[in-house]
C-alpha cells in the first residue's frame, strides 16, 4: 500500500458507498422519468373513463357539440386537426426541405464567398471567416423561429396575417368558389391563416431534422456523383436527397406531431367553430384549441368529456410522434451506403 | 492511335507525332464553360436561386414578428410596465409585473422539478451500456414526449394537482411546465454529457477515479456549458450561461499550487490510487513508459496535462 506522504490513495470506503449510492440514484431516476410518462398517459385515460363509458364511440363520430343540451361529440375537431396539421405539414415540408437543402450544401458559404471574391477579400483574416459565420447565423435564425411563443404567434396571425390574406381570399372565392378549397369567403380567423402559421412553426423541425440528415450523407456519395459528371443539383436531387429521405422523413413525422398538438396560436386563429369543411377559408376548431377554450370554464361534469377528448388527442400525437421518433431511431444510425 | 500507345510514351511526346499526342486535340474547350445556355446549367443554377429565396422568404415571419412586437408594444414599454398590476377596465397605464412574477416563479419551480430528475437520468443514460433496455425505453420515450401537447399537460396538471388541492395555483402550472421541459432537458443533456471526448472519460478512469468522480470532476464540468436549455420552452439560456462558468469560479480561489503527479504509465499501477483527492488546479501528467503514441487511452504529454485537470 501506499505510504502516508504519497500524494494519492485507493478510494475510500465511503468514496466506494457514494459511487454506488450515486449509480443507484441514477438509475432510479431513469425509472422515475419513464414512471413520470406511463403516469401521466394513464392518469388521462383513467380520467376519461366515465366518459367514454357514458358516450361510447359515438362521441368519437357525431358532430355536435353542445353544453346546454349535454350532447357531445368531436368529429370536427377530429377532422379540423388533420386537416390543418396535414395542410400546414405540405406548407411546411417544401419550404423546411428547401431551407434544410440551402443549408446543407453549403449555398450560402458559397454565395458569401463569391461576393467576397469579387472585392479579393475570400482570405482575409477576418472578412475569410464570413461564409462560416453567415452559415451559422442563418441556421439560428431559423432555429429561432422555433423559439418564439405560440401565443405570439398567435397574436401576429390576428395582426398581420388576416389582414394580409383576406383581399386574396375574397378575390378566390368570388372568382373560383366552385373548387371546393375556396368554397366558403375568409370572415377573420379561419382555417388559412391557422395553416400558415402553423406551417411556419412546424419548419424548424424539419430543417433542423433535414438538415442534420443532409449533412450526415457521405460525402463520398457526393463525390461520385460529381465524378460522374452530375450537376450540383442532379446530385442532390437524385442522390443527396434519396440517401437522408428516410431521417427527413422521420423529421416531417415528428413535425406532424407537433403540429397536431399545437395550442394557443391555434385557438386564437382557427375561429373555433363546429364546422366540417374542405374550404381553406372557413373557421374551424382543433382538439387542442377545444381544450383550451371549454377547460377555464367546464362544470366537474363537462370535465369528464374534455378528458375524453383530450384521450383522443393524447392517441393521435403518441401514435404519430412514437412513429417519428421509430423512424428516426431507426435511420439515424447508418445511412444508406455509409458502409461499403 | 490507341490509348495503349498514348499511354507507353507519356511526357516524351515525338516530334513529328506531337500534335496527334496532345490529349486535348479535338476538344472544343468552348463546350466546357459554364453557361446559362445549356439547360442543366440552367435548371442548377434556378434551382439554387428557388432555394435560396425560399429560405429567406420563411425568415420573413421572423422580422415580422419582433417588428410587430417592437412596432405594437415598444411605444408602450417603460420601466411601470414591469412593476405595477394590469390596469382596470377603461383604464390607463398599469403595466404587467404580476406575470412577470409568475413567470419567473413557475418557471423556476419548473426548474426545480425537472431540473434534477433530467439531469440524473441523462448521466444514467449517457453512461448506461449500449444494449441497455432500460435505457433505451427512457430515450425512446423523452423523444416521444418532447412533443407532448401543451395542453394535454395543462389537462394533466389539472387532473391531479388543480383536484386534488381544490383550486388553481402556481404549483400546477409548475407540474405542467415541468413536464414539458422534462423531456428537452433529459435528452439535451444526454447529448451534452455525451459531446465530452471519450478520451477525457478514459483518462479519469485510467486514474482510477471512481464513476461518480468521474461524471462530478470531469463530465458534467465539461458538459455544462453544452447544456442548452429548451429553447422556446424554457428560455431561460442565460440561467445555463451562467452555469457554463461555474469551472472558472472554482479556480479563482486563489492559484492553486501546481500539484503533480507523475504516473509511469502502466495504468494498473495509477488505478489503485484515488483520483478524487486532489486540490483543485492539479495537474496530473501522465509518463507512458518507452512508447510514446502507444495506442490506448491515456497518450503522454499535452492531452494528458490537459485531461488530468481536476476542477
Amino acid at each position: 500500500m501506499p505510504a502516508d506522504n504519497q500524494i494519492s490513495r485507493p478510494p475510500s470506503r465511503i468514496q466506494t458507498a457514494t459511487d454506488t449510492a450515486f449509480r443507484a440514484l441514477c438509475q432510479g431516476f431513469a425509472w422515475l422519468a419513464l414512471l413520470i410518462a406511463v403516469f401521466i398517459v394513464l392518469k388521462i385515460i383513467i380520467a376519461a373513463l366515465p366518459a367514454v363509458r357514458q358516450y361510447g364511440l359515438g362521441f368519437l363520430t357525431g358532430r355536435l357539440w353542445d353544453p346546454h343540451k349535454k350532447v357531445y361529440s368531436i368529429l370536427p375537431e377530429i377532422w379540423g386537426t388533420l386537416y390543418s396539421s396535414v395542410l400546414a405539414l405540405i406548407l411546411g415540408t417544401a419550404f423546411g426541405v428547401a431551407a434544410a437543402v440551402f443549408l446543407a450544401e453549403g449555398f450560402v458559404a458559397d454565395y458569401v464567398f463569391a461576393l467576397l471574391k469579387i472585392f479579393k477579400l475570400q482570405f482575409h483574416p477576418f472578412w475569410g471567416k464570413l461564409p462560416k459565420q453567415m452559415d451559422n447565423l442563418l441556421r439560428n435564425l431559423i432555429e429561432l423561429l422555433a423559439a418564439i411563443p405560440s401565443v405570439v404567434y398567435g397574436l401576429w396571425g390576428l395582426f398581420v396575417v388576416i389582414p394580409l390574406v383576406r383581399p386574396a381570399c375574397h378575390w378566390l372565392h368570388a372568382k373560383m368558389g366552385w373548387v371546393p378549397l375556396f368554397g366558403t369567403d375568409l370572415s377573420g380567423p379561419g382555417m388559412l391563416p391557422a395553416v400558415i402559421v402553423l406551417s411556419i412553426m412546424s419548419l424548424p423541425t424539419i430543417t433542423a431534422i433535414g438538415r442534420g440528415a443532409l449533412v450526415g450523407v457521405p460525402s463520398r456519395l457526393r463525390m461520385a456523383a460529381y465524378g460522374l459528371g452530375a450537376t450540383r443539383w442532379e446530385t442532390i436531387l437524385a442522390v443527396t436527397i434519396p440517401t437522408a429521405s428516410p431521417g427527413i422523413f422521420g423529421g416531417v413525422v415528428l413535425a406532424f406531431g407537433r403540429a397536431l398538438g399545437e395550442t394557443m396560436a391555434l385557438a386564437m386563429l382557427v375561429g373555433n367553430a363546429n364546422v366540417i369543411s374542405a374550404s381553406l377559408f372557413s373557421p374551424a376548431n382543433t382538439l387542442a384549441s377545444l381544450l383550451a377554450n371549454a377547460f377555464p370554464e367546464a362544470s366537474p361534469k363537462d370535465v369528464g368529456v374534455l378528458m375524453y377528448a383530450a384521450t383522443a388527442l393524447l392517441a393521435i400525437t403518441l401514435l404519430v410522434n412514437a412513429a417519428g421518433a421509430y423512424i428516426l431511431e431507426r435511420t439515424s444510425s447508418d445511412p444508406e451506403g455509409s458502409k461499403a | 492511335m490507341t490509348h495503349e500507345d498514348v499511354q507507353a510514351d507519356t511526357g516524351i511526346p515525338k516530334s513529328p507525332n506531337a500534335e496527334e499526342l496532345d490529349p486535348f486535340r479535338g476538344v472544343d474547350f468552348s463546350q466546357l464553360e459554364r453557361s446559362l445556355r445549356r439547360p442543366r446549367t440552367f435548371v442548377s443554377m434556378l434551382l439554387s436561386g428557388i432555394v435560396a429565396a425560399m429560405t429567406l422568404f420563411a425568415l420573413i415571419p421572423l422580422f415580422s414578428v419582433v417588428g410587430l412586437l417592437l412596432w405594437r408594444g415598444g411605444r408602450k414599454l417603460s420601466i411601470a410596465a414591469f412593476t405595477q398590476l394590469p390596469p382596470a377596465p377603461l383604464e390607463q397605464n398599469g403595466g404587467f409585473g404580476n406575470a412577470i412574477l409568475g413567470t419567473l416563479v413557475i418557471v423556476g419551480m419548473a426548474m426545480l422539478i425537472s431540473v434534477p430528475i433530467g439531469v440524473l437520468s441523462a448521466i444514467f443514460l449517457a453512461q448506461a451500456k449500449s444494449g441497455s433496455r432500460l435505457a433505451s425505453t427512457v430515450r425512446f420515450a423523452a423523444k416521444v414526449l418532447t412533443g407532448f401537447p401543451s395542453i394535454l399537460a395543462g389537462v394533466f396538471a389539472y387532473g391531479v394537482v388543480v383536484t386534488a388541492t381544490g383550486g388553481y395555483s402556481a404549483l400546477a402550472g409548475a407540474v405542467a411546465l415541468s413536464i414539458l421541459m422534462l423531456p428537452t432537458i433529459l435528452l439535451t443533456a444526454e447529448d451534452a454529457i455525451r459531446m465530452v471526448p471519450s478520451k477525457m472519460k478514459e483518462a479519469a478512469i485510467g486514474m482510477g477515479a471512481t464513476d461518480t468522480q468521474t461524471v462530478w470532476m470531469v463530465l458534467l464540468p465539461t458538459a455544462v456549458p453544452h447544456f442548452r436549455a429548451a429553447r422556446g420552452q424554457v428560455g431561460f439560456r442565460g440561467y445555463w450561461r451562467d452555469r457554463g462558468r461555474a469551472p472558472e469560479r472554482v479556480s479563482q480561489h486563489g492559484p492553486a499550487p501546481q500539484q503533480e503527479i507523475v504516473c509511469d504509465g502502466d495504468r494498473h499501477q495509477t488505478a489503485r490510487h484515488g483520483f478524487g483527492n486532489l486540490r483543485p488546479g492539479a495537474v496530473v501528467r501522465l509518463h507512458q513508459a518507452g512508447e510514446p503514441g502507444r495506442a490506448g487511452p491515456l497518450r503522454a504529454g499535452k492531452e494528458a496535462r490537459e485531461t488530468g485537470r481536476v476542477y
